[in-house]
């Protein structure tokens, strides 16, 4: 049974890495944790709909182990410490869309720097698979 | 029909890109491309030295494809001074769908800095597979 990591951030891209899960691993090889990273600032106030959007995406996956998680930090250091400390196998995930902080692909960057000790999937940006 | 690009660089972590490879994709559904860039700087690198490097590349280029039997694979040697730059040009021209890749091994590429990280910043038109260091009893 493999542990795979889902980070998500609540936009649209999220849903393509649930789609792609499907693809990878079949329900009764994979545990699924979706994890949702925001910071302090961003997350103020927002707890009840960040964790109604967990259970819509814990949704998508029937027949699959599913747990969701929320945690606040900086994103990229955030997920590669729980996948370490959770001893993840793998982490599937789409480029992130944080704004004028941070570029497109930078939370991927810094965990396919920093999590070499799992699968990595990085997804394209747009379009069909 | 997906087109896969599988960069190598020497190692044997190829093994396990190949082994990742059989699980994700059938035989039928994909197109395989083994990829290694050989360094060619211009004023560093002499056409002998590149003939010489472009000939001792083949060989383990031809080893990963025999791992990948029923596969329709293909080779490839790619000229150019910085592996990740190379490999993403040469995934846009071609228009590959996946890459799936080590990290870099150990010695002078790892101190160019790393090449997955390169191309999951800059080859956003594609996916990509980067697969975990081996474990002790892998190596």
């Amino acid at each position: 049974m493999k542990e795979v990591l889902l980070p998500v951030d609540g936009s649209e891209r999220s849903l393509r890495s649930l789609e792609a899960v499907k693809r990878i691993y079949p329900p009764d090889q994979a545990a699924l944790t979706i994890l949702m990273v925001a910071s302090g600032v961003e997350s103020a106030g927002k707890e009840e709909r960040i964790l109604g959007l967990l259970e819509q995406y814990a949704l998508e996956m029937e027949g699959y182990e599913v747990k969701t998680v929320f945690l606040r930090g900086v994103v990229g250091p955030v997920i590669v410490d729980y996948a370490r400390e959770k001893e993840m196998d793998a982490i599937v995930m789409t480029r992130s869309s944080r704004g004028p902080l941070m570029r497109l692909g930078s939370v991927s960057a810094h965990v396919v720097k920093h999590a070499d000790f799992l699968n990595l999937f990085v997804l394209r940006e747009s379009g069909s698979h | 029909m997906k087109k896969v690009l599988l960069p190598v660089d020497g190692s044997a972590r190829s093994k396990r890109t190949v082994e990742a490879v059989k699980q994700l994709y059938k035989p039928a559904d994909c197109e395989l491309i083994i990829a290694k860039v050989i360094g060619a700087q211009l004023y560093l690198n002499s056409t002998d030295e590149i003939k010489h490097n472009a000939e001792k590349a083949q060989p383990e280029l031809d080893g990963v494809a025999a791992m990948l039997p029923e596969y329709n694979v293909s080779t490839q040697i790619l000229l150019g001074s910085a592996p990740g730059p190379e490999i993403v040009e040469y995934a846009k021209e071609v228009g590959i769908d996946t890459i799936v890749m080590t990290r870099s091994s150990r010695g002078p590429l790892r101190r160019m800095g790393s090449v997955a990280a390169y191309v999951v910043k800059n080859a956003g038109f594609l996916d990509i597979v980067v697969m975990r260091e081996p474990h002790e009893d892998e190596l």
